[in-house]
């Protein structure tokens, strides 16, 4: 029962057959129009403008993002915080309490609670070295500048958290960026000390 | 076949269209996809999310695909219009897609046979996981009974030596060991339950962010007409 036997009758299928042409019907042009049109308007109602951010229930980003917490000084002390528990921490404690070889205290600290933050801004940024009296204390060490490591925006979250941080018992305004801006503008050079800070109005 | 050009540009037309759809759409929307910051709830600081599975969870992920946990148990928080996950206190937020940035493979799983497991390590402990995995029907366990089926291989039961170990399963009455044995996790009870541990999606982000508290003054924007209506004289 090969297909090559010689002496199976071959059967005649006769010509190849072929597709023949007609119009679509206008009724499915119709149906798929509406269905295209049913389809665009879900879209612009659910896809959220196609952004990778935007999920249920918010139909838009702007939506998103309103919902997201507002407060500017909120989002400084949040950043200002994250930025001195990964670095500042590590001397001067999460607790801002200081540590006795390392670094003075934050919290309390008449320096950091001063009116103005003029004087913190330039230890942040030019580092300071020789002593200095925190809270009655007398402190000798010195500490880096920051100058390169962070950016206006950042050291001004940073100051504004330290100074903010109500757990520690710390009560002092916020701190604008501007005014580091100045201070780094001054390109101070080496660590500041005690007596060039004191003539540094803080008012 | 006088068609065939017409055929195939048909085909390949439908199959781009799929293609376009199904996979370079969702590539150019979440390819780049990242870790990010959760939203900073009061003082709480934001953390990095999500971090990448330690390395026994890691192995788990591998011991939870090849047993087929995903045929029964989803891990994914449904948004609040498709379902009460988040009333019934299966995750605090809906699931993202940054929930599965370093899933590999993603195990969504289809069917709720068992309980959702995305928020599992939540609430979990490892030694109810090891007498679950043992004996499902464990009547210390769940007072409703529980369907799924015993994993006992993950299991070894061997002879006590000088003093029992510490890991040793606490077993009920039924399924206790003979005097002298002991029934101890092998590895891989152990990489599955440090993966379903690691079962968390925590922290809320841009995409859902926390519940906003009520405005203290908010006031309908329909209240002021009608308050002023008696006003008129």
């Amino acid at each position: 029962m090969n297909p090559g036997d010689p002496n199976k009758p071959v059967k005649q299928n006769g010509a190849e057959p072929v597709a023949g042409r007609s119009t679509v019907p206008m009724w499915l042009i119709v149906v798929f129009g509406i269905l295209f049109y049913w389809g665009q308007l879900f879209l612009a109602e659910n896809a959220g403008g196609f952004n990778k951010d935007v999920y249920s229930p918010f139909p838009s980003f702007n939506e998103v993002a309103l919902a997201n917490p507002q407060d500017p000084a909120a989002k400084q002390r949040a950043e200002g915080r994250r930025l001195f528990e990964g670095t500042c921490a590590a001397c001067h404690l999460s607790s801002g309490l200081g540590s006795a070889d390392k670094a003075p205290p934050l919290a309390g600290s008449e320096w950091v609670l001063a009116p103005s933050a003029d004087r913190i801004a330039r230890i942040d940024l030019n580092g300071l070295t020789g002593p200095i009296n925190v809270k009655g204390q007398d402190w000798n060490l010195t500490m880096v500048p920051w100058k390169d490591n962070f950016t206006d925006d950042q050291i001004a979250s940073i100051l504004t958290y330290i100074r903010t941080q109500s757990e520690w018992g710390n009560k002092a305004g916020p701190v604008d960026p501007q005014i580091i801006k100045a201070a780094r503008a001054e390109a101070h050079p080496g660590p500041e000390t005690t007596d060039e800070l004191m003539k540094i109005p803080v008012q | 076949m006088n068609s065939g050009p017409m055929l195939f540009l048909g085909l390949f037309a439908t199959m781009a269209c799929s293609w376009t759809g199904f996979v370079l759409a969702p590539q150019l929307q979440l390819g780049g996809l990242a870790q990010t910051n959760t939203v900073a709830v009061g003082d709480a600081l934001t953390k990095t999310y999500p971090l990448p599975l330690p390395g026994d969870a890691h192995a788990g992920a591998e011991v939870y695909r090849a047993n087929g946990c995903a045929a029964c148990h989803t891990q994914m928080v449904r948004p609040a219009k498709l379902g009460p996950d988040i009333p019934r206190n299966l995750g605090v937020r809906r699931s993202l897609a940054e929930d599965y940035l370093f899933e590999q493979p993603v195990m969504l799983g289809s069917q709720r046979v068992g309980p959702d497991l995305a928020n599992f390590g939540r609430t979990a402990d490892t030694n109810a996981i090891y007498l679950h995995l043992y004996d499902p029907r464990d009547p210390r366990l769940l007072k409703s009974g529980s369907v799924m089926p015993p994993y006992r291989f993950l299991f070894e039961t061997r002879k006590i030596g000088f003093s029992p170990s510490s890991d040793a399963l606490m077993l009920s009455e039924k399924d206790a060991p003979p005097a002298g044995y002991e029934v101890v996790p092998r590895p891989q009870a152990r990489a599955l339950a440090a993966y379903l541990l690691s079962r968390r999606q925590e922290g809320y982000l841009f995409e859902a962010p926390p519940p906003l508290p009520p405005k203290p003054n908010a006031v309908p924007t329909n209240a002021a007409p009608a308050a002023a209506t008696p006003v008129k004289k």
